[in-house]
Order: C-alpha cells, then structure tokens, then sequence
C-alpha cells in the first residue's frame, strides 16, 4: 500500500473505524456469553455472603440454593429490606444490607442479627474498591470473625476499635480511615434496621 | 532461537522494564504486599503486553503512522477488557482480590512503550516472543519484592505460614513505603550488576 493512500483524510477514519467495530464486536460478543455465568457467580457470592453472615454453614452450591428456598423469608417494606432467616417456621434470625462509603468508593455488606435485635451475628462484604492488602483487608476472616456476637441491645456506637475504652473490635493498621468507615457505616444501619424492621414497634 | 533467547535475556535483566527502564512503578508498589496478587498481576500483563504486541504488529502494514497510538492504546484495553471478563466468569475469587488493578493494567506504561518500540517494527512471531519477555521481566521483580514484603510482613508466603510463632510481623513490610525501600534496593543491586557485566563484556570485545 502506498503512503500516500494512508495519508490521505479518509483512509485514517475508515480504518480506525474499521478496527472498532472488529474489536467492539467481539468484546460484545465475549460479554454476551459470559453475562449468565458472571450473574451466576455473583448471586452465588452473594447468597455465601448472607449466609456467612448468619453463621449458617453450607459445604456446596446445592446447600446454598436449599436454605435459600426452604429457610430464607424475603422482607420488603419501603424503607428497607432485609431476609428472615427461618428455622421450623420460627424467625430466627435476620440478614439485612448495609452499604455506605469507605475510602476509595462504596461498600456493599450484609449483617446478620438475631431475633430480638440484640446480638449481631457476624458482617460480610460483597463488594468493596479498598487498597489491596490495606483497606482490602476488611474481607479478611480475622476483621470479619471480630463481628460475631457483639452485643447491640444498647445505644450507638456499638462498635469501638481498641485501645479506646469499651473497645470491642481492632482496627486494620494502615487503613484507619477505611476501618473508621466500615465502623461507623456498621453502626448507623444497625440503627436504622432497628427503626425499620417489621416486629420491632 | 538465539534470537528468542536475546529477547528473554533482555526482558528479564539488561533491559528489565522496572529496574532498568524503570516502568511500571506505580503497580508494582501497590500489588506487592501479597505473592499472589503479585503473581496474578504479573501473569495478567505477560499475557495482555504480548497478546497486544502480537496484535498491534499484525496490523503494522496497514495502520496509518499518525493514528498508531490511538489504535495502540484500543488493541491494549481490548486486552484488558477480555482479561476483566474472564476473571470474573471464572476467579471471582482472585478479581475480588485485585479489585481496581486489572482495569489499571491499561495504564501501564510498559505495554504501550513495548508496542511502540518493537512491535510496530517486527513480525507478529518475535513481537509475541518480546511480550512474553518483558512482562515476565515485570512478573519477576514483583515477585522478588513481594516475597519479601509478605514473608517479613505477615510471616506468610501465598498465604501459608512459613515463619516460626515467635515471629514478630513487621508490619511497615506491609505498608506502601516499604515498597519504596526494597524497590530501590532491587535497583541499586541490579544495576551495580548488570553495570559490571557491561564493561566485562566491553573488556573483551575491545
């Protein structure tokens, strides 16, 4: 080919038109495929979440779909929704979501709390843009395992880090305002879950 | 096969792209507190660093020299789009990990000046080769700074335990400036290598 013919004015348009739409198409065409095995993954990391969450344990895909058909009571009402967890009928347990920002973007979580509002049953994290290793460090089973059976029958705060006095959790070294973020986010949606949820005036 | 082998040495020590060239910094301080991530990372740009050098030097003939960094920078996200989906269809475990970094691969400049340099001047086959080469060279050293890093911050390495109970974590290992330190370290050691070996081999042509 000659240089002329790609120096001209409408050879360098054509062309990188040409390539986007080769490109944009298979990217379309990749995403198209993947999408249903990507949702799934996501639901599934989901129902793992709440699960965790409520302390429930599960050893495979099958056990999750199960508790989830036979134990899980979706609730909405139009200020929040949140799962009841079921045992023979009787609620057990509650899972609601907590969201909030933390220091790069927003953080989607679930918490879990018992029957009476008076105990929480553990935290997990869906999605978070926290630095890998720093404030990444949140989805880490020592951050989160520090969670389980907190006591929050009293006011807010319910979640101190130490050395603070009634300190009750540790906060992640070098990631302070990430920490701070998780707790504060954590404890205004116990607050607000205690005002909303359906059973509790 | 000689050639190969140039192109290897080249990428991994006499023109590694982060203690020679000094490239890709940013990433490798920030992906380094874990061989795992650091080992993902490093693969993730091998793979998106040779698969756009092959792709850019395909089109070599064809492409209009003043719109070659355009389509530069396309062919690399394209890359990297591809390498976002299949992390997430099938290591949702590993793309929650590396978070926002596979995205930020595009920004690597390593990948773009490999396209620029070489690739737009050799066949698809040695652009391929050159890829490989030089992310691996990336690969390596993010791996060196973080076994370091983990072994003496968490006392783990790949997330198993290595070091004995006693074992205080020094925990500024964990830390971005720990990065910095070793980082320079790696540079400082390399370069009074790689120096050495230089003049020996000027010596000996002389």
């Amino acid at each position: 080919m000659s240089t002329k013919k790609r120096e001209s004015f409408i050879y360098p348009i054509a062309f990188m038109i040409g390539i986007s739409i080769l490109f944009t198409s298979i990217l379309a065409t990749l995403n198209q495929t993947t999408y249903a095995n990507i949702k799934q993954q996501e639901d599934n990391q989901l129902r793992k979440s709440i699960l965790y969450s409520l302390n429930v344990d599960f050893s495979s895909d099958a056990d999750i779909d199960k508790i989830f058909s036979e134990n899980m009571k979706p609730v909405k009402n139009d200020k929040i929704s949140y799962y009841e967890y079921q045992q023979q009928g009787e609620t057990t347990a509650y899972a609601f979501p907590v969201e909030g920002k933390a220091l790069w973007g927003t953080v989607d979580a679930y918490a879990a709390v018992n029957k009476d509002v008076t105990e929480l049953l553990g935290v997990d994290f869906i999605r978070h843009s926290e630095t890998p290793g720093l404030g990444g460090r949140i989805s880490e089973d020592w951050y989160k395992e520090q969670f389980r059976g907190i006591d929050i029958s009293g006011n807010s705060p319910y979640f101190i880090y130490k050395p603070q006095s009634g300190g009750n959790i540790d906060a992640i070294t070098g990631a302070t305002l990430t920490s701070v973020s998780i707790r504060d986010m954590i404890n205004s949606s116990v607050d607000s879950f205690k005002e909303n949820y359906e059973g509790g005036k | 096969m000689a050639k190969i082998k140039e192109t290897l040495y080249k990428g991994f020590f006499k023109d590694n792209p982060i203690f020679v060239q000094i490239l890709g910094i940013c990433s490798a301080l920030a992906v380094t507190n874990l061989m795992l991530n650091s080992l993902i990372m490093g693969i993730g740009l091998m793979l998106v660093t040779a698969f756009s050098e092959m792709t850019v030097s395909i089109i070599r003939d064809k492409t209009p020299k003043h719109i070659r960094m355009m389509i530069q920078t396309f062919i690399i996200s394209f890359y990297v789009i591809v390498m976002d989906i299949y992390l997430k269809a099938y290591m949702p475990e590993m793309s929650k990990a590396l978070g926002p970094y596979v995205g930020l691969i595009i920004t690597n400049c390593i990948i773009m000046g490999r396209c620029e340099a070489f690739a737009q001047n050799n066949t698809p086959g040695e652009a391929f080769v050159d890829g490989i080469a030089y992310g691996g060279g990336y690969a390596m050293v993010l791996l060196i700074i973080a076994f370091i890093r983990e072994l003496l911050g968490f006392g783990t390495l790949f997330g198993l335990r290595v070091m004995p109970d006693s074992f205080v974590n020094w925990t500024l290992m964990v830390m971005p400036p720990a990065a910095f330190f070793i980082l320079a370290i790696i540079i400082w050691i390399a370069k009074g290598v790689i120096a050495k070996q230089d003049t020996k081999e000027e010596v000996k042509t002389a």
